[in-house]
């Protein structure tokens, strides 16, 4: 099976062929949509099973590491570029960390397809949906399990372009083509980090595979004993790794979410539900959190560069907190909520405890595509509407709905013994033991942000589902919203933000979802509750050494810091344990004492008031970051761009010089045609020219070069 | 080594030799048309695919062993540069066969001789590439360039593709002149008391590396060898002939004369410049002045001509100023540089082949009945009323220009870093320059296509769109696209200077 | 050199094969003047120029056949002289290779029939014009048809300028050669 890891890979490749072209090949739209509906869950599921198959086989190797073909025949030598001393692989890594990913991708993803065989099930343009989709889980795929850095960019920009593919899907409304837009402007930048940092590793290490058979890998020559060496066997100084690590952090920043570059996830939650599900909050928002682990051997020895890692980290996870405190969208409360959850995760990187990190990547996983999954079930229920102000009383319902959000909610939270509780256990001890110290302040803020998340996750339980309705005996209330407006005129292309329902039901009748949408949901929901306490209790610390072979161990850079011998952590880990207990129950507890007096409005303030807090203000309006990069970037970037850039610079400049030369280049053309007489005589007399010129040449190069030493006889083999 | 061993090692040009009088002495003596249509026509094809067959294995072989034989005492020489030459001149000759029938049933041209001529000049390039020995190189040469006059006045009733052939066979036999002169000198010249001269590139190389100040006859030998050998590569100011002839002969002919002709002379080039490596001191600076006459030269001529074969005639000049450019990196004495150099040459040549081969057939592909097609105006709107014609040639046009994702944009990558590593800096920058110049005139013709309105909106039937030229205008693309892509595909052509004989 | 008189020997047979062929074409000039009867018409007596009239325009046109025949004769011809190095190396070799010797010859003089059958195929040999006419595919009229007229040229070329005949010329054929000679002659007072 081991030979056939390519299948993973290319199982999601073919579906995405297939839906390319599945309108060629069917005439009836609704038999199209039905076959691709059985194709594309079917690929990633196969794709998942392929997985499982090849699972114990890596790890039944010596080294828990292999390198497979991705060109099914071909070697895992099959050069994609071969440039002189430049040669990139086609070839997949199979490790712990790449699989793991891999069945998170194609496990989740698998749910999440099935989900949006629902979910999708009245959209017109389903097909193209399943293409987008199929083709991020292969370019997920690749990511994840790319031997080498510029496979792993292919990927990274693959999903990438799928992300803005898919959250401008429904691209006849404006918005929505511009969140597709600021995602894909936003990931440029982060993306320019990773390239250069590529670009650094290459120069350095001389190659762009993470592992080779001879150990001239990045990551070989990383984990040399007593430091990394570069090419030539020379200690590579620290500097050279903090900036190697600072610019590949760049793309994590950008992928991840992460201040600065954060500002898109929240409004890229424009797509459909379960790309928000799939792409913004399981799986591709985590690939920077993958990429740092995957280069946890540079990571460490670069203390600097894991600082910043860990305080960007801390940083955005108070902050997505904060913000998600005040938002009255259902889907941006959760997509608040990932960013700080990414926050978490790469907080858990920077103090050096990447296992924890993936934990949490994993668990995350789980717990908020089943949110998003459930956020799905109750805008599908609720006919499209996202505004929590507009829901209420939607636990008798939407019973099993409710139940599915609620298992999320306690288990983002960090329940006791829920999944999200120990992996974030695990962080927020990590962070107290920073090898870096200030360990009890990141552990302090840590906290203070779970006790935040627990608070807005069970503010969005309370607003949709517990305080009375705020519409009228099981019909929507009618309103103002925008979003109802448009369909009725358009009746193909009238997809807003969550609309998309709006024109399949005849009546407004509130109704609970369809099996193919709730199974997912059950099963995801199994695996929120119980995959924390099996991996991390029952089976005492499976995860941790599951993955210990893919990422850098500790003693490469605590030993530099601490002294082992006689350190005892700062606080035991039961009390530890019961911190996080007191403090996730606190922050639910908090927001039901609050949400319990206000059963009428599902507010604790009053609109007026709103306008009025500038502490609301500053929170609701996203700690004015948005506001920051427009007066920064468009506004003074566009003065630049107009005044200076292209009247100055491309009028006057550039187009001068431009216009110069193509005159001067037209002007030398016409003088030469004339050469061009058409008579043999004349061609010969310039041949003959040449000739007289050439021979001069050598003749005069003859006697200006000095008489060449007579150089030592080869031996006769050398030469023939 | 035996006779068999001797002849086994050319035996893909002993194939296409074979095939090409077979296919002669068939169409001569069959009488029927319509049967020698489908029998020169296929048996050519067939002959060609055999030999690259042939090729294919031999290469396999090769890159196995690693191991260069010599052959014909010393005169032939069969590495891995020379096969991966025989294939890319089969490749084009292939896509030339391809090309022609229903092209040349159109002009009334449909004569056997054309497939065998093809197959003999291909035979001669493919000579060249292996030749080890000045002599057999020059034979080589005057195979090539003999069937390419009759070649380029295969329409014999035109006064155009007669004045081509005419022009071309004047001016080459004045070229021819040069270089046996040039062998001559260089055989003279590389005598020293003890020794005759010798005319065997390998010799020659040894010759060079233990005595160190070439003598004045042997200066003059080299500059007229590459007189003889610059007329074939049409490297300014020997390129006189080139827009006259690539105009006047008929367009399947052009095609495989644009590109046959020039991988032949720079195989050719390469192996003469390999073997005087050693004195690079001495001819590197002409050659990189030609290398820059050549790149300035093509595509500054080129942006004025309103004839779309004239503009890739000019175009082709100046693609074989890049080429220039690799030979150049080629022969320093930086092993690194100069594998690299050859491997990018090879690849350019391959990229320059299937994209030439490309652009004349979406010509080939718009001519009428009758009349080819002429003028850049010709082309307007194209997108509107032949789609595939035109995004076809938007890809091969932006290949020749060099832009990503195309093969033209990966071989000028290549040369440019071989270029690099060879620490001619400005001569890159030079490169650079020049085919900024070019892409001018390459989207001059994608914007006639794409973004002007076509005189007559209908859709046009082609009387040539038969199915050899648009198979050949399909397989360029994929070739185009597919490598520019995944280069490391053809990696076998980038190894190919790894066994090459002469170490400068 | 040495200055032996072996050596001067040496070219004795090339200066009786000097004297040898001065002799017989002295022979058969002044053979033929002796022995040939002379009965001088007016055609006889202009000046033979290989079959060509004489006298008139360069610019006439003249069957293409003659030369293609002298072409072909002369590749014919040049390509017998490579029997002659391959002669006397053969004398020089054993037995084992003069096999392979004899065998590559046979392949060149095979090559050599290719050509012959060749142009034997296409009747590159037949004099009558109109018998190879019909031999020909049915597509040959077309081909020799005469086509339109095309725009023609380069930057700077004009067209190929043809001179036109006197009209009171007759056409090449129509009347006698000695007629059309005449009237070539005529113009020219």
């Amino acid at each position: 099976m081991l030979q056939n890891a390519w299948l993973i890979v290319w199982l999601p490749l073919l579906g995405f062929f297939f839906h390319a072209i599945s309108g060629l090949i069917f005439k009836d739209r609704a038999a199209q949509k039905r076959v691709v509906a059985y194709i594309a869950p079917g690929v990633v599921l196969a794709a998942f099973l392929v997985t499982c198959a090849v699972l114990p086989e890596v790890m039944a190797l010596p080294a828990h590491r292999a390198t497979v073909p991705l060109i099914p025949g071909l070697g895992t030598d099959a050069p994609w570029i071969k440039m002189g001393g430049f040669q990139v692989n086609f070839a997949l890594l199979l490790d712990p960390l790449s699989l793991l990913m891999a069945l998170i991708v194609t496990g989740v993803g698998g749910l999440i397809h099935v989900y949006a065989t629902g979910y999708m099930a009245e959209d017109p343009e389903q097909p193209r949906f399943f293409t987008y989709f199929n083709l991020f889980i292969f370019m997920m795929l690749l990511l994840v399990m790319a031997e080498n850095f510029l496979l792993m960019f292919v990927g990274w920009e693959g999903v990438g372009t799928c992300s803005y593919l898919l959250i401008s899907f429904w691209y006849t409304q404006v918005e929505n083509a511009k969140a597709g837009n600021k995602a894909f402007i936003v990931n440029r930048v982060g993306d320019l980090g990773f390239a250069l940092g590529m670009m650094a590793v290459w120069s350095v290490f001389g190659t762009l595979s993470f592992f080779t058979t001879d150990g001239r890998g990045v990551l070989d020559l990383a984990a040399v004993e007593g430091g990394a060496r570069d090419v030539l066997g020379n200690p590579v100084s620290a500097g050279t790794l903090t900036l190697i690590c600072m610019l590949l952090f760049v793309g994590a920043m950008g992928k991840s979410a992460q201040i600065p570059l954060w500002v898109w996830l929240p409004d890229a939650m424009a797509g459909p539900t379960p790309v928000s599900a799939l792409i913004h909050a399981a799986t591709m928002v985590t690939a920077g959190v993958v990429m740092v682990t995957r280069c946890s051997w540079l990571f460490v020895q670069a203390p600097d560069a894991m600082q910043l890692v860990g305080w960007i980290g801390i940083a955005t996870a108070f902050m997505g907190a904060t913000i998600g405190l005040v938002q009255n969208d259902i889907k941006r409360v959760l997509a608040f909520s990932t960013v700080s959850q990414l926050g978490y995760m790469f907080l858990a990187c920077g103090v050096g405890n990447f296992t924890a990190g993936m934990f949490h990547v994993t668990t995350h996983a789980f717990f908020k595509a089943l949110l998003f999954l459930g956020s799905g079930a109750v805008i599908h229920s609720m006919l499209g509407e996202q505004d929590m102000r507009r829901m209420g009383g939607l636990r008798k319902l939407i019973p099993r709905t409710w139940l599915m959000m609620f298992i999320g909610t306690y288990a983002i939270a960090g329940f006791p013994l829920l999944s999200g509780f120990w992996s974030k256990d695990e962080i927020l001890e990590a962070a107290l033991e920073s090898p870096w110290g200030s360990g009890p302040l990141l552990y302090g803020i840590g906290l203070l942000t779970a006790f935040m998340t627990a608070f807005y996750m069970n503010r969005l339980m309370w607003k949709t589902f517990y305080t009375e309705p705020r519409f009228v005996d099981g019909q929507l209330v009618p309103h103002h919203h925008s979003n109802f407006d448009a369909h009725d005129g358009h009746e193909e292309h009238a997809h807003a933000g969550g609309d998309e329902h709006g024109h399949a039901h005849g009546s407004g009748k509130v109704h609970e979802s369809p099996p193919s949408m709730m199974v997912p949901l059950y099963v995801l929901a199994v695996l929120s509750v119980g995959f924390g306490i099996v991996m991390a209790h029952f089976t005492g610390g499976r995860f941790e050494h599951f993955l210990e072979p893919s990422v850098a161990p500790k003693s490469l850079y605590v030993s530099a810091l601490r002294h082992e011998e006689g350190h005892a952590p700062l606080i035991p880990p039961v009390v530890g344990f019961v911190i996080s207990s007191v403090v996730g129950i606190a922050g639910l507890s908090l927001a039901a004492l609050l949400y319990r007096q206000k059963m009428q409005t599902g507010a604790l303030l009053p609109e007026a008031e709103k306008a009025r807090n500038p502490v609301y203000q500053f929170l609701y309006n996203k700690w004015w970051w948005d506001a920051l990069y427009e007066r920064i970037f468009l506004q003074t970037g566009g003065w630049l761009a107009d005044r200076v850039l292209w009247r100055l610079v491309d009028a006057g400049i550039v187009d001068g010089i431009v216009n110069g030369v193509a005159g001067a280049v037209g002007l030398m053309a016409r003088i030469f045609r004339r050469v061009q007489t058409g008579y043999v005589r004349n061609y010969a007399l310039v041949m003959l020219l040449g000739v007289v010129i050439l021979v001069g040449g050598l003749l005069y190069q003859w006697s200006k070069e000095p008489p060449l030493p007579v150089r030592e006889r080869p031996s006769a083999a050398g030469v023939q | 080594m035996n006779y068999a061993a001797n002849l086994m090692s050319i035996m893909p040009v002993l194939i296409v030799l074979a095939t090409g009088m077979i296919v002669l002495l068939g169409d001569a003596c069959s009488a029927q048309w319509r049967a020698r249509r489908w029998y020169t026509w296929g048996f050519s094809l067939f002959g060609v695919l055999m030999a690259l067959v042939q090729a294919g294995n031999q290469l396999q072989t090769q890159m196995a062993t690693t191991f260069s034989e010599t052959a014909f005492a010393g005169s032939i020489v069969t590495d891995s540069f020379t096969l991966t030459c025989y294939v890319i001149l089969l490749i084009t000759a292939l896509l030339a066969i391809l090309l022609a029938m229903t092209y040349l049933e159109n002009r009334n041209l449909n004569l056997g001789e054309y497939y065998a001529l093809v197959l003999f000049s291909t035979a001669g390039g493919m000579l060249m590439a292996c030749s080890n020995d000045l002599i057999v190189l020059f034979v080589s040469v005057e195979i090539l360039s003999v069937a390419l006059y009759v070649l380029s006045g295969f329409a014999r009733t035109e006064e155009k593709s007669e004045e081509a052939a005419l022009k071309y066979f004047l001016l080459g036999a004045f070229a021819s002149g040069f270089l046996l002169y040039g062998i001559a000198l260089v055989y003279g010249g590389s005598a020293t008391a003890n020794h005759a001269g010798t005319t065997n590139l390998a010799d020659l190389n040894l010759y060079l590396i233990n005595d160190g100040r070439p003598s004045v006859l042997l200066m003059c030998g080299i500059a007229l060898l590459f007189v003889g050998l610059a007329f074939k590569a049409a490297l300014v100011p020997f390129h006189m002939w080139t827009p006259d002839v690539y105009e006047g002969a008929p367009t399947s002919v052009t095609a495989y004369m644009a590109a046959g002709a020039k991988i032949g002379a720079f195989a050719a080039l390469m192996r003469v410049c390999s073997a005087l490596a050693p004195i690079g001191e001495y001819w590197l600076p002409a050659v990189q002045t030609l290398a820059v006459l050549t790149m300035f030269g093509g595509n500054i001529l080129a942006v004025v001509q309103d004839n779309v074969k004239r503009m890739l005639a000019y175009s082709s000049i100046a693609h074989a100023g890049y080429l220039l450019v690799a030979v150049s990196a080629a022969s320093v004495r930086n092993e690194q540089a100069h594998n690299a150099a050859m491997g990018a040459m090879a690849f350019y040549l391959m990229a320059y082949a299937v994209m030439t081969m490309g652009a004349f057939g979406v010509l080939i592909y718009l001519s009428r009945k009758g009349r080819d097609l002429q003028t850049i105006e010709d082309l307007r709107g194209l997108a509107r009323t032949d789609t595939f014609a035109a995004y076809a040639m938007l890809v091969f046009m932006l290949s020749l220009g060099g832009i990503p994702p195309t093969m033209g944009f990966m071989g000028k990558w290549f040369i440019f870093s071989a270029t690099l590593q060879a620490g001619q800096v400005w001569l890159a920058i030079v490169m650079a320059l020049a085919s900024i110049i070019s892409i001018y005139y390459y989207l001059k013709i994608v914007w006639m296509m794409c973004f002007q309105e076509p005189e007559r909106p209908e859709v046009v039937e082609h009387a040539v769109a038969s199915g050899g030229v648009r198979a050949t205008i399909v397989l360029s693309l994929a070739t185009m696209l597919v490598f520019g892509i995944l280069p490391g595909a053809l990696g076998i052509l980038l190894n190919a200077a790894e066994t090459t004989v002469f170490r400068p | 050199m040495s200055g032996n008189h072996g050596d001067i020997l040496a070219y004795v047979p090339l200066l009786v094969l000097i004297g040898v062929s001065t002799a017989i074409a002295l022979a058969m000039v002044v053979g033929s003047f002796l022995l040939g009867p002379k009965k001088p018409t007016a055609y006889k007596a202009t000046a033979y120029e290989c079959g060509m009239t004489p006298i008139g325009s360069a610019r006439e046109r003249f069957p293409v056949k003659f030369y293609l025949i002298a072409m072909l004769f002369i590749v014919f011809d040049i390509e017998t002289i490579f029997l002659y190095p391959w002669a006397v190396t053969y004398r020089a070799q054993g037995y084992d290779l003069k096999i392979f010797y004899f065998a590559e010859m046979l392949v060149f003089v095979a090559i050599l029939f290719v050509g012959y059958f060749y142009i034997l195929g296409r009747r590159a040999l037949d004099w009558d014009e109109s018998e190879r006419a019909v031999a020909r595919d049915p597509i040959s009229p077309e081909i020799l048809a005469p086509r339109p007229p095309i725009r023609f040229g380069n930057e700077k070329s004009g067209p190929v300028r043809r001179l036109p005949e006197p009209a009171h010329v007759p056409a090449y054929g129509a009347v006698s050669q000695e007629e059309r000679i005449a009237a070539l002659t005529s113009r020219r007072e």
